[in-house]
């Protein structure tokens, strides 16, 4: 059952029905969990077990983090002034070690699991790839089901149990709700990666019917379900042709898939966001945003701030962060005072850890070597920004090229998304060597061409309207939210005629020209992760 | 409360917006060349009249000419056969014509090509679902015989229709229904006969089989298809309505390829014996092989019109005859005619 389905949709109509019974509002979380397991057993109920595993160490390993906060507020309140430096150092450090353990253990089950489950196979696989290995070990790769929603899951039960140990946040007492925290339905599939201080007190808390976020959920599934149907749904045929039959189409075309497949993962993943974002409002609940138009983006790091915003800033978070302001990381910097110019010095602490953490979005997204090489050159390009970003200043000036020119900033814009648009060539591909091909022939074999098969090779004329007509309506919005914000609130001040108008078209475009109906059952791309 | 009337409005909204989509989208898309435009607007005509019903698949679609039984039997009937005919959806047509009319007989053409598939398409259960008239059947047929995931598919016709740039079609097809021909539900083309029934002129020249030797069966019966015709007999015997269940006759070039036809023969038999239901086999009609030569067909297994015209003559007299009590196994053979002594 995926979010985009009927049957999902009927699914959500009957829990909200019982969620907002009047005399059942105390008890509203109950109905969230008993639902996300009811969705859960329903989407893949083969996988519950670690689902269970990885919420009890989660629970056990923040409750356990939690005492040792108490004690060492405890302690602070009656020694503080009263004990020497040394005892003061020797508790801390005790305390430390503990949290460390606790950690240590608790990653041993949370990311045990996820790295057993997901990346077995692939570490078998690369094992059994060393000469004479296989001859010898010849290990067997296991075929394990991955469970659903397993990679964002763990990620927000780390960044929960971070949190806690941090003191940001106090650990939930009943474990029943921390299993809510982790599986509440809508975003258990496909994120966003929730945090626990936002989200805990909306998920635990009583919500009365609100008209306002009933109504704008509801357009927001609307606007998501147009995305899906009428582009990401259209669009997904061709482009997977172009890139699992590279070899007859020239280097133009193949540069214009990867563009396409770049349209087609955001109108996919958005749309997907746009559905439980606002079946979610529905419910009264706010999720964060996980996208800001990231085409409008003049640069990479940028990007990186609009796209997938909840996995970026959790990677930021409790991987950037610690890893840059680590004591590896501070010693890696006197080194490079040695060797490197005071200003490139500067940034080691930055570099060693963005290698970390783009090695780990690309291993984060699959188990493979293409994904892994797609992160590590995201990493290369913004350290390599980050380091010359003196010299391109340097250009600019001479130049007289200034950050508020809008031609320049169009430029930035255009490069931003060809870059981006060049770099989903990993994901596209069927493996590292199809990228490989792929690439050589777009540098090597390119000729431009003006016919309709070079542009959109078999793609129907009837389609490409469809999707052009699509797309113009997602930019027209699109530069509305850049420049007056939320279109849902200036739709509220227009009159109910024009509005239902509006709604009218929405609907009537998904249900005409939507790739509707029993063909759309293979859900959303970003599931598989 | 309040909420909730607002809730109300918008869902009427809604309601309105779909059905004014839908109708719009219906008439300028849907072709004014498809028969089955024609029979469902006759259909709703002849609500409260029927009282013979002929269902089944393509075979039957094409088989059963009512005006020759209205007139032979005294009776109204329509043909609601359509193609390759899900019998779980059959089971609903017949329940809802059994409601809406004073039925009293059914002929059922079992198709053994129909039998052995496993699940219905989309389109198959599309043309099923256009038959069905009333809200209550509609909702009953997507409930019960559909995932939510085909509902969207059958119940809204602006999800089927893929070619919304083709104009052409659409100016053709406002032209013709601002007719009179479409007014006096006159269909062009010539294959539609009225009431339910389609049969073409065309003639079938593939290869002529005299007699051919038996091999080892390549048929299988499936059990859903089993259980919903099953449940087909049981209803027509609580309702006290007759049921005859009849296999189409086909040319040599299609029940070859069955290898042994008893197979079929004794399976449909067997289930119409243990529920006290009539089975005609056509394909062990006596004269077979003589009547029902490759001119009366279109292809290898439809009837063409005057093979149609000819099998519901037949087909009328051998009804007569059982409604006389005179007795049918004069008509029928131990064996198919093409099987070799």
């Amino acid at each position: 059952m995926t979010v985009n389905s009927m049957s999902f949709f009927i699914f959500f109509l009957g829990m909200a029905l019982v969620y907002y019974l009047p005399f059942l509002k105390k008890f509203q979380w109950m109905i969230l969990l008993a639902a996300s397991c009811l969705f859960y057993y329903f989407a893949g109920a083969e996988t519950f077990l670690y689902l269970i595993l990885a919420t009890a160490a989660t629970h056990f390993a923040a409750l356990a983090l939690d005492r040792l906060n108490l004690r060492q507020e405890a302690w602070n309140a009656e020694q503080k002034g009263h004990c020497t430096k040394e005892e003061a150092e020797r508790f801390k450090g005790g305390i430390k070690a503990g949290k460390r353990r606790i950690l240590v253990l608790d990653a041993m089950v949370t990311v045990g699991i996820l790295a057993f489950v997901k990346y077995g196979d692939f570490i078998v696989e690369n094992v059994n790839r060393i000469p004479g290995v296989k001859a010898g070990l010849g290990l067997t790769p296991l075929n394990l089901i991955i469970p659903l929603g397993i990679s964002y899951y763990t990620l927000q039960s780390i960044g929960y149990v971070m949190d806690v140990s941090k003191g940001k946040v106090r650990a939930e007492k009943n474990i029943l709700k921390t299993s809510l925290f982790l599986v509440y339905f809508p975003q258990i599939t496909q994120g966003p990666i929730g945090r626990f201080p936002q989200l805990a007190p909306q998920l635990f808390g009583s919500h009365a019917f609100c008209w306002r976020d009933f109504s704008f959920g509801f357009q927001r599934v609307l606007w998501g379900f147009f995305k899906k149907t009428v582009i990401s749904e259209r669009m997904s045929p061709f482009v997977d042709e172009i890139f699992l039959d590279y070899g007859q189409y020239g280097g133009f075309t193949l540069l214009l898939g990867c563009i396409y497949f770049s349209v087609q993962a955001y109108m996919d993943f958005s749309a997907y966001m746009d559905i439980v974002a606002g079946f979610s409002q529905v419910l009264g609940i706010h999720l964060e945003e996980n996208f800001r138009r990231p085409f409008f983006s003049q640069s990479l790091a940028e990007y990186w701030r609009r796209w997938h915003i909840s996995l970026s800033s959790w990677f930021r978070d409790y991987v950037f962060y610690p890893l840059s302001l680590s004591s590896r990381a501070v010693k890696l910097s006197r080194l490079g005072r040695k060797f490197l110019p005071a200003k490139l010095a500067k940034l080691v602490p930055s570099v060693y850890a963005m290698l970390f953490v783009w090695f780990a979005t690309g291993l984060w997204h699959d188990a493979s070597w293409r994904y892994i090489c797609w992160g590590v050159a995201n990493g290369v390009i913004m350290i390599s920004s980050l380091c010359l970003s003196d010299v391109f200043q340097g250009w600019k000036d001479r130049l007289h090229i200034t950050e508020k020119n809008p031609a320049w900033n169009m430029v930035r814009i255009v490069r931003t998304f060809l870059l981006i648009s060049l770099l989903k060539v990993f994901p596209a591909a069927m493996d590292l060597g199809g990228t490989v091909g792929i690439l050589k022939k777009i540098f090597t074999d390119f000729h431009l061409s003006f016919s309709y098969q070079a542009w959109f090779p078999g793609l129907e004329v009837s389609h490409l309207a469809y999707i052009l007509f699509g797309l113009l309506l997602c930019l027209l919005i699109g530069i509305w939210q850049e420049r007056k914000g939320s279109v849902r609130e200036g739709l509220e001040t227009k009159p109910f005629v024009l509005r239902w108008c509006l709604y009218a078209v929405v609907l009537c475009a998904i249900l005409s020209i939507g790739a509707l109906g029993s063909d759309l059952s293979g859900g959303f791309e970003y599931a598989q992760y | 409360m309040r909420n909730i009337r607002k809730i109300a409005v918008r869902l009427v909204l809604i309601a309105l917006i779909l059905i004014l989509f839908e109708s719009l989208v219906e008439f300028l898309y849907r072709p004014y060349d498809q028969a089955d435009l024609y029979t469902i607007r006759e259909l709703e005509e002849c609500q409260g009249k029927i009282e013979t019903l002929f269902l089944g698949t393509s075979t039957a679609h094409r088989a059963f000419a009512p005006e020759i039984f209205d007139e032979a039997l005294d009776t109204f009937s329509f043909n609601l056969s359509t193609n390759i005919q899900p019998l779980s959806g059959t089971l609903h047509l017949l329940k809802e014509q059994a409601r809406e009319n004073p039925l009293e007989r059914v002929f059922l053409g079992v198709s053994p090509s129909a039998f052995k598939k496993e699940d219905a398409k989309t389109w198959q259960k599309v043309e099923v679902y256009d038959r069905l008239l009333t809200l209550q059947g509609k909702l009953s047929y997507l409930v019960e015989e559909n995932t939510p995931e085909e509902w969207l598919d059958l119940a809204l016709y602006s999800v089927r229709e893929e070619e919304y740039g083709d104009f052409a079609r659409v100016k053709e097809n406002v032209a013709y229904k601002q007719s009179d021909a479409y007014r006096q539900n006159i269909p062009p083309g010539g294959q539609y006969r009225g009431k339910g029934y389609i049969a073409r002129g065309k003639k079938f020249e593939g290869k002529t089989y005299d007699t051919f030797e038996k091999g080892t069966p390549t048929w299988e019966p499936n059990a859903p298809s089993e259980q919903s015709l099953i449940e087909i007999m049981e209803y027509c015997k609580e309702q006290g309505i007759e049921l005859i269940l009849t296999y189409i006759p086909a040319t040599g070039k299609e029940l070859i390829k069955y290898k042994d036809l008893s197979v079929i023969h004794d399976y449909f038999q067997g289930l119409a014996d243990e529920y006290g239901t009539e089975f005609w086999d056509f394909n062990y009609y006596a004269n077979l092989k003589e009547e029902f030569t490759n001119k009366m067909f279109f292809d290898k297994k439809h009837l063409n019109y005057a093979g149609s015209q000819k099998f519901s003559e037949i087909f009328a007299e051998i009804y007569q005859a059982y409604r006389t009590g005179q007795g049918v196994e004069s008509y029928f053979l131990d064996a198919c005619p093409y099987y070799k002594e």
